[in-house]
């Protein structure tokens, strides 16, 4: 064989190698039947972040039910509760959407509850963390004064931990000796610290937060860089310049993130929330100061396990289905086809176990719609190996010989394959990028499938036919 | 399907072929008439179907009942979900609770209360599995929709978005904008007729349909640049031949891959049809649109932009 079509089959062998090695924690870990699995999922088990994760629709997951806290609001009429609702009910999808949850199912229930449905019991912890909190960005001044010192002895003495401060749980002998308009509130790093007890600025101006690599306080650290539109950004600079000297506490729901020195005057409304984030915390902090805040504090009420949205009885009908859908596909170009089919057949295998096994590899959830992505593409996959043999087919029967009809077939039918292929790739990481819950799911396979099939149905058939070309020398071509 | 035999110089053909429409030599532009006409029917009765029928929107878009309710011992899901049809409910959602043996109903509120909703409900189920359903639900509750109006907004923002970037692309490929217009026409034209039809035969829209419609255009507009390529490549191999004439051989030339394509696509879908109730509305969309989507590629897509052409010469 020539250096190069050995070369194509090496990329070829290591391509499936790479794939099975991927899909086999898989097979592991869904022919466990419904029960272990969502057992294993509780004691975390690791082969669970090895394989592709299921939607809400298609395995179930953990049920939640919020409270909205109504004593929160500035008034409990029908109108404010349900424009409190649908605040948080955006907000939290916002959330979910930034934990990169496909197909959450967030809707309002009764008058003060919000029903989430998240897929996967696997890291629901993480999950309530993050859609409970409120997320209320403050800016205060620190009042260094000197009543702290007591403060903290009463605080010690008492026992009181941050929480009971957070709450303003405090006793009586602790809040007699707090200043006139200070309260004290908890540090991140531990500790307190006396700060004015009415927000300078708040979140509401909050434009964007984001990680950045590097602060001022270490080197190589991450910091959440924020930017406040044009309103907060001439009070911000307003504040910056009436305070220079003084210590700027950066509160996130009661907690003191930092407090920086206000070195000079701040312009353009940009700073930054500097700690000892770890990458995912700094993450997930810019996360849920982008989704905004809720318009009042939430807690869980009811918890619990349930199976998928659709049923377990219809996915195991529809999984039948298209099992049966499938292999009628694969006879019919066998039939059809004769021995050209069977390449073709060969082909659309490689094209599933080449998109599962990335589908696992990047954690894209597999949802319904996502499924529908799948059948599209490889139908658009069989679709273009139908339109290169009967081009082959074309060729011969202009007279032309084995080899140099494959080469023509393959030649002439590439256009049109291309652009077909484009187009809908296009479209389909358009859906993606912008699309939100099935729209997204839909995207995703159809994306990575069809790009797939461009390398199956395109370049590894023709590998097949060079190589069998190559070795047999046949003098026909069955298709 | 016919066996033919082989060609008089296809000497390096393996025994005989299975083919379909070969050499066909059918004036496509010619039926112009009758396919707009069908067209036209089509599209009015997909209107008349959404204006008078109206679209029933499943409940992840208009919210309803939410209704827990404990078993002694958790039936089979299949054997609730039929019982409850037997019942007379429709478009509901089911899911199992495993861990309390109960289930959870979302039904859409409709007319009824929601006293009678759960009274008749309880009693549906009790006439199933009579002693094994508790006395009464664990929870009733209003619950609204998970598609909300912003959600719902997104999604047709993002699919409008995707659209554009199919015209612009194909008007990038094939040099001129009718073409980019045409494939998203014939697209559009094919999901719009489908969704008629779903509403006219007063099928519920739910998220399951939204994928099929979606499926569907991404399968239409495929099914309709093959054939726009063919077209491109029979202008640069120029013979002396009118623009009809160039542009019936385009489609005669393709026919036997859009039908076998077509026919393909056709056994999975309709396999689809024994996939559970779930499914069924999966497999009607895919298949009527499927035999849509190749009768307006045949029909349709080539006759417009023969007939533009025209009109810019006239």
């Amino acid at each position: 064989m020539n250096n190069k079509l050995t070369w194509k089959t090496i990329i070829i062998v290591l391509v499936v190698g790479f794939s099975l090695y991927k899909l086999y924690p898989n097979f592991l870990w869904y022919s466990l039947p419904i029960e272990e699995r969502q057992e294993q999922a509780k004691r975390k088990n690791p082969l669970v972040r090895e394989v592709i994760p299921l939607g809400l629709d298609l395995q179930g997951g953990v049920h939640l039910v919020y409270q909205l806290d109504l004593s929160k609001l500035p008034d409990v009429s029908d109108e404010t509760v349900h424009r409190a609702i649908d605040q948080n009910m955006i907000v939290i999808n916002n959330r979910i959407d930034g934990l990169g949850v496909a197909n959450a199912f967030v809707a309002r229930q009764g008058r003060e509850f919000i029903v989430i449905q998240m897929p996967g019991v696997y890291g629901s912890e993480e999950a309530k963390s993050i859609i409970g909190k409120t997320a209320l960005l403050e800016f205060r001044l620190v009042k260094d004064d000197e009543a702290l010192v007591k403060i903290l002895d009463e605080v010690s003495k008492k026992g009181v931990r941050p929480e009971d401060v957070v709450s303003g749980r405090l006793p009586e002998e602790i809040k007699k000796l707090l200043p006139a308009g200070t309260q004290l509130l908890p540090q991140r790093e531990g500790g307190y610290l006396l700060v004015t007890d009415k927000a300078e600025l708040t979140g509401k101006y909050l434009k964007q937060a984001r990680v950045e690599m590097g602060n001022s306080m270490t080197v190589g650290g991450l910091s959440i860089g924020f930017e406040l539109d044009a309103e907060g950004a001439t009070l911000f600079e307003a504040l910056t310049s009436a305070h220079i000297n003084d210590r700027l506490a950066i509160v996130l729901d009661s907690m003191i993130q930092s407090a920086p020195r206000i070195e000079s005057r701040i312009p353009g409304g940009r700073g930054q929330i500097t700690g000892s984030f770890n990458a995912q915390e700094a993450k997930t902090l810019a996360n849920i100061l982008n989704s905004g805040n809720l318009q009042a504090p939430m807690s869980v009420v009811e918890e619990r396990t349930v199976g998928p949205e659709l049923g377990e009885d219809s996915i195991r009908a529809g999984a039948k289905a298209m099992l049966v859908g499938f292999s009628l596909v694969i006879l019919f170009m066998v039939i059809y086809y004769k021995f050209s089919g069977l390449l073709a057949d060969a082909a659309l295998l490689l094209q599933i176990i080449i998109l599962f096994a990335i589908m696992t590899w990047i954690k894209a959830t597999m949802t319904m719609p996502g499924i529908a992505g799948v059948i599209l593409s490889l139908a658009m996959s069989v679709d273009a190996n139908v339109i290169i043999m009967e081009r082959i087919r074309e060729e011969l029967a202009l007279g032309k010989d084995v080899k140099y009809a494959i080469e023509e077939g393959y030649d002439k039918a590439f256009s049109a394959i291309w652009d077909g292929n484009v187009t809908a790739i296009l479209a389909a990481a358009f859906l993606f990028q912008f699309g939100t819950g099935p729209v997204k799911g839909f995207g995703i396979t159809l994306m990575l499938g069809l790009a797939i099939s461009m390398f199956t149905c395109v370049f590894a058939t023709k590998i097949f036919y060079d190589v069998w070309v190559f070795l047999r020398r046949p003098k026909t071509l069955s298709i | 399907m016919g066996f033919s035999s082989p060609p008089q110089n296809a000497q390096y053909l393996k025994g005989v072929s299975m083919q379909l429409f070969k050499n066909t030599n059918i004036d496509f532009i010619g039926k112009k008439v009758y396919c707009y006409g069908l067209s036209l029917l089509l599209i009015l009765a997909g209107i008349f179907g959404i204006l008078k029928v109206g679209p029933e929107m499943s409940i992840e878009f208009t919210g309803g009942t939410l209704l827990q309710i404990g078993f002694k011992e958790l039936p089979p899901i299949d054997q609730i979900r039929s019982s409850l049809n037997e019942g007379g409910f429709e478009g509901f959602s089911l899911q199992t609770q495993p861990a309390d043996h109960s289930i959870i109903v979302r039904l859409k509120q409709g007319q009824q209360s929601k006293e009678d909703i759960t009274a008749r409900l309880l009693k549906t189920l009790q006439s199933s599995f009579s002693g094994n359903v508790k006395e009464l639900p664990d929870r009733v509750e209003f619950v609204g929709p998970v598609i909300g109006k912003k959600l719902a907004m997104d999604a047709l923002i993002a699919i409008l978005g995707s659209l554009l970037v199919i015209v612009i692309y194909v008007a990038i490929r094939f040099k001129n904008w009718i073409w980019g217009a045409v494939g998203v026409l014939a697209l559009a034209h094919d999901v719009f007729i489908t969704f008629g039809l779903l509403v006219f035969l007063h099928r519920e829209i739910t998220l399951v349909v939204i994928a099929a419609l979606l499926t569907l255009a991404g399968y239409s507009i495929n099914d309709t640049i093959v054939i726009f390529d063919r077209v491109r490549e029979n202008i640069r191999s120029s013979r002396k031949e009118s623009l009809r004439d160039l542009y019936n051989r385009s489609i005669n030339e393709t026919l036997s891959r859009t039908l076998i394509t077509s026919f393909i696509a056709l056994i999975t879908s309709s396999s689809l049809f024994f996939g559970g109730e779930v499914l069924f509305d999966f497999a009607a969309a895919m298949t009527f649109g499927i035999l849509i989507g190749s009768y307006s590629t045949i029909g349709v897509a080539i006759t417009l932009i023969h007939q533009w052409e025209m009109a810019r010469k006239a």
